[in-house]
C-alpha cells in the first residue's frame, strides 16, 4: 500500500521521463529517415562510386552500436555550436541522444526504402507498402533503445527511475523498475497491436 | 676630454635605453596574465558554473532538499563571492568531469580531482593544490586484512575514472569491477559482489561513521597520496582566471581557511594542509611572503608541487606504439602501454564471450518459445506469448538493472547468493532478442502451415523457415552484437568499459572512440558472417536428409 502510494506520487515525474524517450525516438526517426531516404535514392544512381560509397555508409550505420555512437557524440561534440558569429545553437544531451539514436533508423531506411521502391516498380505494391508498418516497428525498437541515453546523463525514464530510487529507498527499486518496464511495454504493445491490424489491412487492400 | 664626454653621453644613452627596456619589463610584469574568455563570460552572465561531486560526502553531496553541500561547495562559494557573481553548481562524476570541462559545460572543476601528469595535458591545473588525499579500501567488518598484500588477487569494486584505479590494480594485483556511480558501487559491495570498495581514504573514514555503514571498516594503511587541484579549461592556461583562483587558494592556505573547513566537515587533519599552511605563510627577513608570484606570474619553485602522481609505466613493449604516437600523432595507448593492452584484449574477449553465449541463448529461447506456442495448451501459449512480448518490448538495460540490482539484492539478502554481472547480461540479452526471434519463427511457421497444414516446427525442418524468418533473425542477432555494450552499465569488463577506463586514465578520447567504432564494425560483420555460415550448414544438412 505504502509502495503504491510512493509510486503514485512519483508517477507524473516518471511519465515526464517517458515523454522524453518518445520525443528522442521521434526526433531520431525523423533525422534517420531523412538521411536514410537520401541514401536510398542515391543508391539508384548509375555511377559505380556513388553506389559503393552509399553501401559502405549504410553498412557502417547498421553495424556500429548506438551506445558507442552515443558516447562518441557525448564526449566529442561541444555543447554549443556557433556556425556564424552571433548565432549559437546549444547542443543539448537530448539532442545528441536523438542524433546518436538516428543511426539505426538511418540504416533501416536506407536499406528497406530502396527495396520498397524496387518492389513498387516491379508492381508488387503490397510488399512495398509493408515499409510503413516496418518503419513503425523500427520506431518501437528506437524507443526501447532510447533508454541507454540515461548512461550519458539524459534524465529520461530510466535515469528518472534511478533518481526516484535514490531519493526514496532502495526497497522501492523493484517496484520502480517494474513500473518503468510496464510503461515501455504498455506503449509498445498497444502500438504494435494497431500495427498488426494495419499490416493485415495493407495485405487485404487493393493498391 | 671630448672623448670622455662622448663616452659619458653614450653611457647615459645606454642607461636610458636600458631603463626604458626595464620600464617595459615592469609594464609587462604588471599584467603577465592574458585576458580570460571564460572570466569575461562569467562576468557577463553574472554567474560562475562550478562542477562538483554529488555523491561524495563530506566533499560534495546533495542534501534532502536537493541542494549541493560539502567542503568543496563552500570553496566554490568563496570563489564566486570573490568574483562578485552567483554560484551555480553542476554535478559531475569521476567518469565525465574532464569532458564536461573540455566541452565548456562548466567553468571550474572542483570535484576531488587529483593532480596528475595525464590530466595536466587535458586541462589546466591550478597551483597551489588545495588538498591531498590517499586511497583505502572499505572492507566488511569480519575482514582480517591488515595490509595491501592481504587482499592481493581479490576483486574490489571501484568507480570508473578514478586516477588510482590503474596504479592500485597494477601494484597490488587486484581485480577491479568498475561502476559508473557511487550508488551502483555501494549496492554491489552490499551484495558482496566484491571484497571491498576502493576509494578516497577520508571519504571512507567519513562513510564508516554513518549508521548505515557501521558493518564496514577501514583497516589498511592509506596509500598513493596525491595532491588535489582545481581545474579550468586547457585553453585558459596563463589567463587571469588561472591567476585569480591560484591567488585565492594561496590565501586559503595562509589564513587557515582550508584547515578550519577540514575540521568543520569532520575530516581528520591532514599533514598536507598543515605543511601547506607553514609553507605559504612563511615570510622572509623583510616580512614579505616567500611564496609570491615572480614577474612572469609563476610561483617560486620551492612553493610548487613537482611530484605528480603518474600512472604511466616506463617499461613494456613500446616500440611500435610509440612510433605510431610520434609519427602519426595517435595516442594509441593500447599498443605502447602493456596495462592498457591487457585490459583492451580482455575487453575484446569478454565482448566475444558475451555475444557468443547470448546468440546461443537467444536462438535457443526463440526456438523453444516458438515450438511451445505452436504445440502447447491454451494457458501455456498465453503465458509464453506474454513473456516473449514482454521480453522484446522492454529495454534490455532495465532488464539488466532489475535482475542485477533488484533481484540480485533480494537473493543476496535471503539466500546469500551473488549473481555474476556477466550471467545477468547474457540472460537479459538472450531474453530480449529471444523474444524477437520467437515471433520471426512463428510468423514464417504460420505461413508454411497455410500451404501445408501438417507442418511441425522441428529442428530438421527449421531450415525451410529461413526463407521468411532469416531477415528477422539476422536483424535480431545484429542488434544483439551491438547491444552487448549495454552490459557496461552493470560492470561487465567488455570493450566499452575498457575503452572508458583507458580514456579516463590517458585522455585519448578521439583515438579510443574511433578505434571502438572500427572494432565494432568488424565484430558485427564477423557475427553476421558466422550466421550466414551456420544457415548454409543447416540448409545443406536438411537437403542431405531429405
Amino acid at each position: 500500500m505504502e509502495t503504491l502510494q510512493t509510486l503514485f506520487a512519483w508517477l507524473p515525474y516518471l511519465l515526464g521521463g517517458f515523454l522524453k524517450n518518445i520525443t528522442i525516438a521521434l526526433s531520431a526517426m525523423a533525422i534517420g529517415t531523412v538521411l536514410g531516404a537520401t541514401l536510398a535514392l542515391l543508391k539508384f544512381s548509375k555511377k559505380k562510386t556513388v553506389q559503393v560509397s552509399v553501401s559502405a555508409t549504410t553498412s557502417f550505420f547498421r553495424n556500429v552500436p548506438t551506445l558507442v555512437i552515443l558516447f562518441y557524440l557525448a564526449t566529442l561534440l561541444p555543447n554549443q555550436w556557433t556556425p556564424i558569429e552571433g548565432l549559437t545553437i546549444p547542443l543539448t544531451p537530448t539532442f545528441k541522444a536523438s542524433l546518436a539514436l538516428a543511426s539505426s533508423p538511418l540504416g533501416f531506411t536506407a536499406w528497406n526504402l530502396y527495396a520498397a521502391i524496387e518492389n513498387w516498380r516491379k508492381g508488387d505494391h503490397h510488399a512495398a507498402m509493408l515499409f510503413i508498418p516496418n518503419w513503425i516497428g523500427a520506431f518501437l525498437v528506437t524507443t526501447l533503445a532510447s533508454s541507454v541515453s540515461s548512461l550519458v546523463g539524459v534524465d529520461e525514464l530510466v535515469g528518472r527511475s534511478n533518481s526516484v530510487i535514490n531519493a526514496t529507498d532502495p526497497k522501492y527499486m523493484i517496484p520502480v523498475y517494474l513500473l518503468a518496464m510496464g510503461l515501455f511495454f504498455a506503449f509498445c504493445f498497444s502500438v504494435s497491436s494497431l500495427l498488426a491490424q494495419f499490416r493485415r489491412w495493407i495485405l487485404r487492400s487493393r493498391i | 676630454m671630448t672623448q670622455l664626454r662622448r663616452n659619458r653621453l653614450f653611457g647615459a644613452l645606454l642607461a636610458l635605453i636600458s631603463l626604458c627596456f626595464e620600464c617595459n619589463l615592469v609594464l609587462a610584469a604588471d599584467s603577465p596574465f592574458i585576458k580570460s574568455p571564460t572570466l569575461e563570460a562569467i562576468r557577463a552572465r553574472g554567474e560562475v558554473v562550478v562542477g562538483v561531486k554529488t555523491d561524495l560526502a563530506p566533499f560534495g553531496s546533495v542534501d534532502a532538499t536537493g541542494k549541493s553541500v560539502g567542503m568543496e561547495i563552500e570553496l566554490a562559494q568563496k570563489l564566486a563571492d570573490g568574483l562578485g557573481v552567483r554560484l551555480v553548481t553542476k554535478g559531475v562524476s569521476a567518469e565525465n568531469r574532464f569532458q564536461r570541462l573540455e566541452q565548456g559545460n562548466i567553468d571550474i572543476l572542483l570535484a576531488t580531482a587529483a593532480d596528475t601528469k595525464e590530466r595536466r595535458s587535458i586541462a589546466t591545473a591550478i597551483e597551489p593544490n588545495y588538498y591531498a588525499e590517499s586511497v583505502n579500501v572499505l572492507l566488511p567488518r569480519g575482514s582480517k586484512a591488515k595490509d595491501w598484500s592481504d587482499i592481493r588477487g581479490q576483486t574490489l569494486c571501484a568507480l570508473q575514472g578514478a586516477y588510482f584505479n590503474k596504479p592500485i590494480s597494477q601494484r597490488h594485483i587486484i581485480e577491479l569491477q568498475m561502476y559508473r556511480n557511487m550508488r551502483d558501487a555501494e549496492l554491489a559491495l552490499r551484495d558482496q559482489r566484491c571484497a571491498g570498495f576502493l576509494y578516497t581514504h577520508s571519504a571512507l573514514q567519513y562513510l564508516v561513521k554513518q549508521p548505515e555503514w557501521s558493518d564496514y571498516i577501514v583497516t589498511l594503511p592509506p596509500t598513493l597520496k596525491a595532491p588535489w587541484a582545481i581545474y579550468i579549461n586547457r585553453a585558459e592556461k596563463g589567463t587571469e582566471l588561472e591567476r585569480y583562483i591560484g591567488d585565492m587558494v594561496a590565501q586559503w592556505h595562509r589564513d587557515r581557511t582550508l584547515i578550519s573547513l577540514e575540521s568543520t566537515w569532520g575530516l581528520q587533519p591532514t599533514q598536507f594542509l598543515q605543511e601547506a599552511h607553514t609553507l605559504w605563510s612563511q615570510k622572509d627577513a623583510h616580512g614579505r611572503y616567500v611564496c609570491v608570484r615572480d614577474s612572469k606570474g609563476h610561483w617560486p619553485v620551492e612553493c610548487r608541487n613537482q611530484a605528480f602522481i603518474t600512472s604511466e609505466q616506463a617499461s613494456g613493449i613500446k616500440g611500435l606504439g610509440l612510433w605510431v604516437k610520434e609519427t602519426l600523432g595517435l595516442p594509441l595507448s593500447i599498443i605502447y602501454d602493456p596495462f592498457d593492452a591487457q585490459r583492451y584484449f580482455f575487453g575484446a574477449l569478454w565482448t566475444l564471450a558475451l555475444s557468443a553465449l547470448s546468440i546461443l541463448g537467444a536462438l535457443g529461447l526463440g526456438y523453444w518459445g516458438a515450438k511451445r506456442i505452436l504445440t502447447g495448451s491454451v494457458v501455456s501459449v498465453a503465458v509464453i506469448k506474454f513473456f516473449a512480448n514482454f521480453a522484446r518490448m522492454t529495454p534490455p538495460l532495465l532488464q539488466m538493472y532489475l535482475v542485477f540490482f533488484g533481484l540480485g539484492g533480494l537473493m543476496h539478502a535471503s539466500f546469500n547468493i551473488t549473481l555474476s554481472p556477466f550471467l545477468v547480461a547474457v540472460l537479459a540479452l538472450s531474453f530480449y532478442h529471444g523474444g524477437m526471434i520467437v515471433f520471426s519463427l512463428l510468423e514464417s511457421a504460420k505461413l508454411k502451415q497455410k500451404s501445408n497444414p501438417d507442418f511441425q516446427l522441428t529442428l530438421t525442418n527449421l531450415p525451410s523457415l529461413f526463407e521468411h524468418a532469416a531477415i528477422g533473425i539476422r536483424t535480431a542477432i545484429n542488434n544483439l552484437t551491438k547491444a552487448t555494450t549495454i552490459a557496461s552499465a552493470i560492470a561487465v569488463p567488455e570493450l566499452l568499459t575498457a575503452t572508458i577506463a583507458i580514456i579516463a586514465d590517458q585522455g585519448n578520447v578521439d583515438t579510443m572512440m574511433n578505434l571502438l567504432l572500427f572494432v565494432f564494425y568488424i565484430l558485427s560483420a564477423f557475427w553476421l558472417a558466422m550466421l550466414f555460415w551456420a544457415e548454409r550448414r543447416l540448409m545443406r544438412a536438411s537437403q542431405a536428409t531429405n
